[in-house]
């Protein structure tokens, strides 16, 4: 290596750990060393060595050694009868997605036109159910005022909703608006006397009623097939003797190793003996993220 | 050959004076986090100070924001940050987006017909403002609570530390923390839950992110991506990208801690927020519709869930 390189590269490495943000100016004369010497080499940005990223084990993130690989690719294994399972699953889940799509292709027009139908039947509902709710209380309203009990009664009411809202008391703020509303509120009487004004609520469309049920099909595979996933972590995790949390960032460093491998970019962030130990089972790795 | 010599030697000489001038940082000092302003840095945070609730946003981190604007109700901007090692330098990206101007839609994306998760930022559908990874996933499924278009995919999972967050058509953000389990049974039509939550009730920090011992590895470094909402309603979704190296090593999932992580949101005005999946999950692109142009930070795996941002 030139020496201006190897300086530049010193550079590099001792910056990041040795500068303080007040002096980040010195990040630019790095940054120039280093293009500098980029530049004299013709090293491309991609062939960056590793410098200062070695790997940093933590609680979560453990040493991949060969003995914690090979553990980890025996408990894979020990969830393969979950995995069959699985896989049928998916590829009902993928039959299921296509059959939702057949039919919204065939019938997609005559749905959207059947949407709309019933949209503007419970617009019409709501709209004649509110006339019919406002005629009920102006006349309630009339015949309780003529009445000093019930009048009573009323006031009463509206003094102690207002208290409540005085209060802030959301809990008996609703209660009383339900007591209150419930006097008018619909009745079956009112219902029948809005359809003979809107007709009567036209049937779901025979492809919205196949479509509901294969989504809700599908809900319940998509459950299942979580409760199967959570139940194979558990297994490599009993197997393994290591944390849930441990075991996805070890399957998340491999695939990172693996990723930078197949584009034969140096991995960085690993230690000597990970990198060794990796190298040993990279393609049994790779099955299993493929697998 | 004598002139290269030289050169070195100096440069090395440097770079040795600078560490010592500086002051590396010791083994026992608490983390703090800076942010870049104008070539400036400034401490605004210090692990052994930190906030149990961050009651407004933190001005030395919001002034270091220049805003710009992608599309009507979405602007976004970088700053970078310096942590403890090995996160010395971060690349914060803080996306900030008007849920009465813009239309959240999750996509739930496996791949056919092995059923593994597909979605990543080059299936960001061509109308999509902004496009990120969104829940936490371990096999092919979102953990937790799912609602698309209305109709409830998946049903709540639970946890102390999870956060849900449910949008109705109107643009109202609504966030359902811990075990409550009050999820809200009308009107919402996208909805998800992550973990762990790094605000909550107005600003405050979790028990669980505020002592170590508490079931959440409060050392742990990490690429980080969470989504929050400020006290004018406005979501805010922000990803960390390790910055040290000139940017060589963005890829690469080191970032801030996950109290760092509350630290971040809360300094940027959030009084709820919530962890992404981070790591080599964490992904995101924005669109510019008037240009055409993006801007992408691609992750290092497929992710079966995405939340999308469309104009309204």
């Amino acid at each position: 290596m030139p020496v201006h390189l190897l300086a530049a590269v010193l550079v590099l490495a001792a910056t990041p750990i040795a500068i303080s943000p007040a002096h980040a100016g010195i990040r630019d004369l790095a940054k120039s060393a280093k293009e500098k010497a980029a530049k004299a080499t013709g090293q491309k940005s991609a062939d960056h060595p590793c410098t200062g990223m070695d790997a940093q084990f933590s609680e979560t993130t453990i040493e991949l050694t060969g003995d914690v690989l090979d553990k980890l690719l025996a408990s894979r294994k020990a969830t393969q009868p979950m995995r069959d399972e699985l896989a049928k699953l998916l590829a009902r889940r993928v039959t299921i997605q296509r059959e939702i799509e057949d039919l919204r292709g065939k019938h997609g027009d005559a749905i959207v036109e059947n949407e709309n139908r019933r949209a503007e039947f419970r617009s019409c509902m709501n709209s004649t159910l509110e006339g019919i709710k406002q005629r009920k209380v102006q006349t309630e309203m009339a015949n309780t005022m003529a009445n000093p009990r019930s009048a009573e009664k009323l006031l009463k009411l509206t003094a102690a909703f207002n208290d409540a809202q005085m209060k802030g008391d959301t809990a008996e703020v609703n209660r009383l608006q339900r007591e209150m509303g419930s006097l008018f509120d619909a009745t079956h009487a009112d219902s029948l006397e809005a359809e003979k004004q809107c007709g009567r609520m036209p049937a779901l469309h025979p492809a919205t009623v196949k479509v509901d049920a294969l989504n809700q099909e599908l809900a319940t595979i998509d459950e299942k097939i979580r409760d199967l996933e959570k139940q194979a972590t558990k297994v490599q995790a009993d197997k393994c003797k290591l944390t849930k949390g441990q075991i996805a960032m070890a399957w998340e460093r491999i695939t990172m190793y693996v990723g930078k491998s197949k584009n034969d970019a140096k991995p960085c962030g690993f230690s000597a003996a990970e990198l060794s130990a990796l190298s040993e089972r990279k393609d049994a790795l790779a099955a299993e993220l493929e697998g | 050959m004598l002139g290269r010599r030289r050169f070195g030697q100096r440069v090395g000489l440097l770079a040795a004076c600078l560490a010592l001038a500086a002051g590396a940082p010791r083994g026992t000092a608490r983390p703090t986090l800076a942010i870049e302003r104008q070539d400036q840095w400034s401490t605004w945070w210090r692990a052994d100070h930190a906030p149990e609730r961050w009651a407004a946003a933190e001005p030395r981190v919001t002034r270091a924001l220049a805003w710009r604007r992608l599309a009507g109700g979405v602007e976004w901007a970088t700053a970078r940050l310096a942590g403890s090692a090995p996160a010395w330098r971060t690349r914060l990206i803080v996306v900030r987006l008007d849920p009465r101007r813009v239309r959240f839609e999750l996509a739930l994306d496996l791949a056919d017909p092995s059923g593994r998760p597909a979605w990543t930022i080059d299936r960001a559908p061509p109308g999509a403002l902004v496009a990120v990874n969104a829940g936490q996933f371990v096999g092919s499924m979102p953990w937790g609570w799912v609602v698309m278009e209305g109709t409830q995919r998946l049903r709540p999972g639970v946890g102390p530390l999870s956060s849900a967050l449910a949008l109705d058509t109107s643009g109202t953000v609504r966030w359902i923390a811990g075990d409550s389990l009050r999820l809200p049974a009308n009107g919402v039509r996208t909805a998800f839950q992550s973990y762990p939550t790094l605000l909550r009730d107005d600003g405050s920090v979790p028990n669980a992110l505020r002592a170590s011992g508490r079931g959440v590895d409060l050392g742990h470094r990490d690429g980080r991506l969470a989504i929050g909402q400020d006290r004018d309603g406005r979501v805010l979704l922000v990803m960390t990208r390790f910055a040290a190296l000139g940017g060589l090593a963005e890829g690469l999932p080191v970032g801030p801690t996950t109290p760092e992580m509350a630290a971040v949101m809360g300094a940027l005005g959030a009084r709820d927020a919530v962890m992404l999946d981070g790591g080599i999950s964490a992904q995101m692109v924005l669109r510019e519709p008037a240009s055409g142009r993006t801007w992408r930070w691609p992750g290092w795996r497929k992710v079966p869930m995405a939340l999308i941002t469309y104009p309204r």
